[in-house]
């Protein structure tokens, strides 16, 4: 599972994006695990679907790094 | 249907509450976003129709790699009828819009009529709905989308907006996109007002589909990895907006000073409005557009009022144009006119040329009511903001109009300091110092300002390799010749043009750093995403065939040629009075010649800057030959 730094996150729904395409080979922000949300005063808050596997796609393309992994990953492959 | 598009284009009829879903056709000729909007709203205009009649249109456009994870993929495109110049009105916004109106299945939306009551849509997947807008008709544009979100119950539905100023009519009042971004020329806040229009609200659930996703994912993230982290252009903007590096040049940089008076402000001014001041004392926080690693924007707080921007933009319109050195001041000014609607620039170029005449004698206290214009003086420029978004008092009797209407109004020679181009106020930088960055400023289709032609590329190092290669220019003179400057803006016009359509970010594009999204690579990557191949050749024809309807469209609806692509006299008379380009100005005859070869480029008549009928055959627009004559308007052949 993640966390969302939200004092970092800048919006760009990056993860909703690479999430739903992991998931279904498409771009479909309503069908992402992860949801970014803005409230009144434009601050971001997030929610995750407890059927998040973990791929951790959305962490290694956050281009702020807000997304944290709960347990160490291999970053080998990390693009950010 | 390819990949990539949605394949449909919404129209909305205000008037009697209809709207259907027709196919999306035009691809293969103008690609997307700002290309089919212009063709849309082109087949759709009716020369001598008053920009604000309910027949003309407002065309908004999203490109076809938008809702996808290519980087800076979410430029909305909006065309209209410009209330200014009545030519084109053109502009591109950031933000979350268009990727929901990809999401809710439209390429494009064509909007016209006029409601019969004060209306705001809401465009989900399913339906367009027409709202009552009565109790948010006067609210800001911040406001107002707060306001729809919650009667919506719907946190995720983006809009796009007119404020105060669009309702009382300011000539040059924006549209505001997601709070904070702006389509700013040419007054499109007007226009949703004289539809009845208050917001467009979109919030969409569907997929964008690609043809070939793991090459997609692939190619992105190579492109990543080797090109876009390591560009320094794009690292600049990262750490601090357009701002950073604008502002952090001091002096070293032309500017534009005093109703464009001069290009020089010594650096101890250029420091008084900093970025590290506004990261420490105002940013709230930093902000993104939808599927964007640059992250230039910024949430930020002055005075109780919260807003997004203040760009390298805002810095010259609250700064140098009217000689003000208070960060507060500027960054409040900045904040009024998002709230308000009305386009920084303008609203700058007016009330700049206001104080010039003050200054000047012509005009007084008696015009003012009293009040006295001064440069440096940004209190009263923030009352001034306040009168025209009101359109109370001198500002909003005279400023309100534009730029142009005020000088004809005030009258008493009042109209040689007005900054005009194509009857627009102009608010720039750098034009008597970067030759090509003031000629694509000048022959802009917006009428006006440095977002069609006018190449960043001047200005960057740039190798004899890289230009031959890219430009096919054996060497790039430096900024201030006039030497093969027509060509560069030329190419950036049609590449331009191309990037609007497909629907990415200038910032993420060789204006900004010529490493950055070459037209070879954009080819690859509309193949991936819609499965239609391009050559690059084939591409760069698109972005001219795009650039001549909308020189077209000028000339059939604003009357404008080559005399219309002649500088203000000031950038001729006066020249840079310090500094690094001291005494830089345009010299007449070497523009005749640069304009001449830009014409010879584009194969249009070089005595008139009109386009020929023959270059209009051999890009496939046959067809504007006779809107043209529709109009009265023969061509050369």
């Amino acid at each position: 599972m993640i966390t969302v730094d939200t004092t970092i996150c800048v919006g760009c729904r990056t993860c909703e994006l690479i999430c739903s395409f992991s998931k279904t080979g498409k771009f479909q922000p309503s069908r992402s695990l992860i949801q970014i949300t803005f409230d009144d005063q434009c601050s971001c808050t997030w929610t995750l679907d407890p059927l998040c596997d973990s791929c951790y796609e959305c962490v290694r393309r956050c281009p702020v790094h807000a997304i944290r992994p709960e347990r160490e990953y291999d970053r080998s492959d990390g693009l950010q | 249907m390819s990949s990539g598009y949605a394949g449909s284009i919404l129209i909305i009829d205000l008037t009697d509450g209809t709207w259907e879903r027709v196919p999306l056709d035009g691809q293969e000729m103008f690609i997307g976003g700002r290309g089919i909007n212009t063709r849309l709203l082109s087949d759709r205009s009716r020369p001598g129709l008053d920009p604000l009649s309910p027949d003309n249109p407002i065309v908004l456009g999203a490109g076809p790699l938008i809702g996808t994870l290519v980087p800076t993929a979410c430029r909305l495109s909006v065309e209209f009828r410009n209330v200014i110049t009545s030519g084109l009105g053109s502009g591109n916004a950031g933000g979350h819009f268009a990727a929901e109106m990809k999401y809710a299945g439209y390429d494009h939306i064509v909007i016209t009529g006029k409601a019969p009551g004060k209306t705001y849509l809401y465009i989900t997947n399913e339906e367009v709905c027409f709202r009552d807008a009565q109790e948010i008709w006067h609210s800001d544009t911040w406001s107002t989308e707060l306001a729809i979100r919650s009667r919506e119950k719907n946190l995720r539905l983006r809009t796009m907006c007119t404020g105060q100023a669009g309702i009382n009519g300011v000539a040059f009042a924006s549209i505001v996109v997601d709070r904070g971004r702006t389509v700013g020329y040419g007054g499109g806040g007007a226009i949703m007002a004289s539809k009845n229009l208050k917001a467009i609200a979109v919030h969409g659930t569907g997929p964008v589909e690609v043809a070939h996703p793991k090459e997609l994912l692939n190619t992105l993230d190579r492109y990543m990895k080797t090109t876009f982290r390591r560009s320094k252009a794009v690292q600049a903007h990262q750490r601090g907006g357009t701002l950073l590096p604008y502002q952090s040049a001091g002096s070293s940089r032309p500017h534009g000073v005093r109703n464009m008076s001069d290009e020089y402000w010594p650096d101890t001014a250029t420091a008084s409005i900093s970025r590290e001041e506004f990261d420490r004392d105002y940013v709230v926080q930093r902000k993104s557009c939808f599927a964007c690693p640059v992250y230039c924007s910024s949430l930020y707080e002055v005075e109780g009022i919260r807003t997004e921007g203040f760009h390298a933009n805002s810095f010259r319109a609250f700064g140098s144009n009217i000689d003000a050195t208070s960060a507060r001041g500027a960054f409040l000014a900045n904040a009024l006119t998002n709230r308000y609607g009305m386009d920084g620039d303008h609203t700058s170029s007016v009330i700049a040329w206001a104080i010039e005449c003050f200054e000047n004698g012509l005009i007084t206290t008696a015009d003012t009511d009293g009040l006295e214009l001064r440069w440096g003086d940004i209190d009263t420029v923030i009352t001034l903001i306040h009168q025209i978004a009101r359109r109370e008092g001198f500002g909003g009797r005279v400023l309100a109009a534009g730029l142009h209407e005020a000088s004809r109004l005030i009258g008493r020679g009042s109209e040689k300091l007005a900054m005009l181009i194509k009857k627009n106020g102009l608010m720039e930088a750098a034009t008597r110092t970067n030759k090509g960055w003031a000629l694509g400023i000048m022959t802009s289709t917006k009428g006006g300002g440095h977002l069609r032609g006018a190449p960043g590329q001047e200005a960057q190092a740039i190798t004899p390799e890289q230009s031959r290669e890219i430009f096919g220019i054996d060497h790039l003179p430096e900024p201030t010749s006039y030497d093969r400057k027509a060509e560069l803006v030329v190419w950036q016009e049609r590449y331009k043009a191309i990037t609007d359509s497909v629907g990415i970010c200038i910032f993420s594009t060789g204006w900004s750093d010529v490493e950055l999204a070459p037209v070879p690579f954009l080819c690859d990557l509309l193949e991936l995403v819609t499965g239609i191949s391009w050559s690059p050749e084939e591409l760069m024809r698109a972005g001219e065939r795009i650039q001549t309807v909308e020189r077209m469209y000028n000339l059939v609806h604003g009357g404008f040629d080559r005399k219309d692509d002649m500088p203000p006299r000031k950038l001729m008379d006066t020249s840079v009075s310090d500094g690094r380009y001291r005494g830089e100005h345009l010299d007449e005859e070497h523009w005749n010649r640069m304009l001449d070869e830009y014409y010879r480029l584009h194969s249009w008549d070089i005595p008139t800057g009109q386009p020929t009928e023959h270059a209009l055959r051999e890009i496939g627009l046959s067809n504007l030959i006779e809107s043209a004559s529709g109009a009265g308007i023969e061509l050369p052949q």
